[in-house]
């Protein structure tokens, strides 16, 4: 039994969630105070990834990655850093896919607070980025928490795109949900069983916990 | 304080024109007042730079800090306001001492948190959340909230409404104190005759976003034609008039009264019918008997 898919999906899911919470506040802060009229296009291109198929994404992104693609080329000269079939371009695949996770509740809780907190900080002086900071993201914790579990949990789930773009190379990019298929395909279904229950387990705990916490939170409100 | 503001404004259907030109000395209180849906929020609002007017300006002690033809309107942030919102808005994630501490301005001494808590009688809500405190002391604290900075306009949006009468008069008597002390120009917003014949000296009476009545307390309250007391008449004996208004029960000396109702009329009394004498309440310091 290879343990090393779980390892590789932990860490693409850790990498993803914390560069999402530093790519995605600034995005959310963009939208929220700058985005008057372009905000229905920029929510729709956020959400792409939820109703786009994965393997359009991922050709995509195949399409960008590739050492002929733009960003392959840039990462290429500059960094000497392969992007297809590489653990790197897993991250960056996965951070747009997993985006609307990340961004979609914080900014949905964010539009819910009353707009007089944003008006009361401005009248006591204080900037956009210091309202946001000290006055508005501390009012939504739960909605941050909710942002980050989903972005973690959709990131280990993801199957599609990976696939597209990473293949399935051990320890590279064989990620769990890349193994079972791999199992499967070489009719080794002792192992493919072990990995799709350990998948289904956590995804199952991970929706109970988001979704108690949320529950005590209504409650705790009434 | 200088202000000409126009915008045009929507009621429910109908667009309708906000015009509002009005100056106050300095330090004075400024009431104003009219039906809900007259622009009284919105001028607030614009006066503090979070809604923008069409055209006009706003001038406070020389400094220019609206004025379309000349394209300037300073920030929010730039404009020396404070400004208790209707729903008092204070940070929740934040204690009392935290709301005012993050208040101060960069550099500002931390002194006058105690001075405000103090003076608005809350010192010992210091350490309270926001959420754990009744109507009345939430209205305290935005409104120290609001004083902290030491601005030069105090933007009041109907700070009393949500409050009963005994709380009402207990933070008006504080408001007061509050306003001899610091003497800033305060605009307040009520529905509330009482308040505003009690703290203001200058009223403005507003109706589809225009001026309709301007002055003194006691000329406007006594001119706008508003009804006063209205109420079902249950009883008359001789001049006697008994009255239901609003679930309690009132009796009205009206001569001739027997000619002039019947069990069952709506009696309704309009300020054009009576004279109100209104004037400033002095505060009683005289505590002998």
């Amino acid at each position: 039994m290879n343990w090393s898919p779980f390892w590789l999906s932990f860490k693409l899911a850790s990498v993803t969630t914390v560069l999402l919470f530093l790519l995605g506040i600034p995005l959310v802060y963009f939208i929220y105070f700058y985005g008057r009229s372009s905000k229905p296009l920029l929510k729709a291109v956020i959400s792409l990834p939820l109703v786009l198929p994965p393997t359009v994404l991922g050709y995509y992104l195949l399409l960008l990655l590739r050492p002929e693609g733009w960003l392959g080329q840039l990462s290429q000269q500059w960094l000497d850093i392969r992007l297809v079939f590489s653990f790197p371009g897993l991250v960056i695949g996965s951070i747009i896919f997993s985006l609307p996770f990340m961004v979609n509740p914080i900014l949905s809780a964010l539009e819910n607070l009353p707009d007089t907190y944003r008006e009361a900080a401005y009248t006591l002086g204080k900037s956009r980025w210091n309202t946001l900071i000290h006055v508005l993201l501390p009012n939504i914790k739960a909605s941050l928490w909710v942002g980050g579990v989903m972005t973690f949990a959709h990131t280990i789930g993801e199957f599609g795109v990976v696939l597209m773009i990473g293949g399935s190379i051990p320890e590279q990019t064989r990620v769990a949900s890349i193994a079972i298929y791999n199992e499967v395909e070489m009719l080794n279904y002792a192992d493919a069983n072990v990995y799709a229950a350990i998948l289904l387990l956590f995804s199952f705990i991970v929706l109970i916990l988001v979704y108690l916490y949320q529950h005590q939170r209504t409650q705790g409100i009434i | 304080m200088k202000v000409s503001l126009q915008k045009q404004l929507r009621g429910g259907k109908n667009f309708f024109q906000l015009d509002v030109p009005f100056e106050i000395p300095s330090g004075e209180m400024l009431a104003v007042m009219g039906p809900s849906g007259a622009g009284k929020t919105t001028l607030l609002k614009m006066i503090a730079g979070l809604v923008a007017p069409d055209r006009g300006s706003i001038e406070i002690n020389g400094q220019l800090w609206y004025q379309s033809q000349k394209r300037i309107n300073l920030r929010t942030q730039d404009r020396s306001i404070g400004y208790v919102f209707q729903d008092y808005a204070l940070f929740p994630n934040m204690s009392v001492r935290k709301n005012l501490e993050y208040a101060l301005a960069a550099g500002q001494s931390r002194e006058i948190i105690d001075e405000v808590l103090d003076l608005i009688h809350i010192q010992n809500l210091a350490n309270q959340k926001p959420t754990a405190l009744s109507g009345g002391q939430q209205q305290r604290v935005a409104l120290a909230r609001a004083i902290i900075r030491r601005p030069k306009v105090l933007l009041l949006d109907e700070p009393f409404a949500a409050l009963d009468e005994i709380m009402r008069s207990k933070l008006q008597d504080d408001l007061m104190e509050l306003h001899q002390r610091y003497r800033t120009t305060t605009l307040l917003v009520s529905h509330n005759p009482t308040e505003v014949a009690r703290m203001a000296s200058q009223v403005l009476m507003l109706r589809d976003g225009q001026i309709v009545h301007q002055g003194r307390p006691a000329s406007v309250l006594a001119s706008s034609g508003d009804v006063l007391l209205k109420g079902e008449v249950l009883a008359i004996d001789q001049d006697r008039v008994t009255v239901v208004i609003k679930n309690s029960l009132s009796t009205l000396v009206i001569s001739n009264a027997t000619s002039r109702y019947k069990v069952g009329d709506t009696l309704s009394i309009n300020s054009e019918d009576y004279q109100i004498e209104s004037k400033k309440v002095e505060r009683n310091t005289d505590n002998s008997y």
